[in-house]
């Protein structure tokens, strides 16, 4: 990933939360974050690294890795809603269409269920370029005490 | 709603949330028969179950469940309230 400004997650307690709450961030991966990545997960697989592998399978060029934008999820999630308190307990994405280097990429997410008796809420999120849907799915957290 | 709609219901639920395409829940079925029914996947099968139904439990309902029979109970009467 290319360094984030250093900022503290939101904090949001369980009262704040309501159906409807939506968070939105704009994002780019850049080269330096596929080499950091490929070096990371060691997925050294041709379409995410070779333009004449990508254009020969009808891509214009290498794909950005879906782990990328997983990330990403985990940036919304962790950092703006449910933010600093939430925990993980399921991701569910699917991958619509290619995301390409220095594209720019909105990730949208809305709070579609709260469940009061598990303190846990469910997002369903969008990944977008311009008009194109990059990927999509839905993200449950449960909040922590403070 | 009738049990049998309810059972009906909850299967691909219990199968989705569990990651067993075999899994059918019976009256009888606890959480130590089921491999994968750990805490986590309780709260997303509770989440799964609101979101189904279109109901919400309270706290003290789900955590003193002891069966399904009685998890099938408290949807019966949600769905009716």
């Amino acid at each position: 990933m290319s360094e984030q400004p250093k900022i503290m997650a939101k904090v949001i307690e369980w009262n704040d939360l309501k159906v409807g709450m939506t968070a939105s961030i704009p994002f780019v991966i850049s080269q330096a974050d596929m080499d950091v990545f490929r070096n990371l997960s060691g997925d050294r697989s041709r379409i995410h690294h070779d333009a004449a592998f990508a254009r020969d399978n009808g891509f214009e060029q290498p794909v950005v890795y879906g782990a990328l934008t997983v990330a990403r999820l985990s940036h919304l999630v962790g950092m703006h809603l449910p933010g600093d308190l939430g925990l993980a307990t399921s991701w569910k994405i699917d991958f619509n269409n290619p995301l390409y280097v220095d594209e720019q990429a909105v990730m949208d997410a809305e709070i579609t269920h709260v469940s009061e008796s598990t303190h846990t809420v469910k997002l369903r999120f969008r990944v977008s370029v311009g008009d194109k849907l990059i990927a999509s799915g839905t993200a449950g957290s449960k909040l922590l005490d403070q | 709603m009738d049990t049998a709609t309810i059972y009906e219901r909850l299967a691909p639920i219990f199968q989705e949330v569990f990651d067993d395409d075999s899994i059918q829940p019976h009256p009888e079925m606890t959480a130590a028969e089921v491999v994968t029914w750990d805490s986590l996947s309780n709260i997303r099968l509770v989440v799964a179950v609101e979101e189904e139904f279109g109901i919400q439990f309270t706290t003290g309902e789900v955590a003193g469940l002891k069966n399904v029979s009685e998890f099938v109970a408290i949807i019966q009467q949600r769905v009716k309230g």
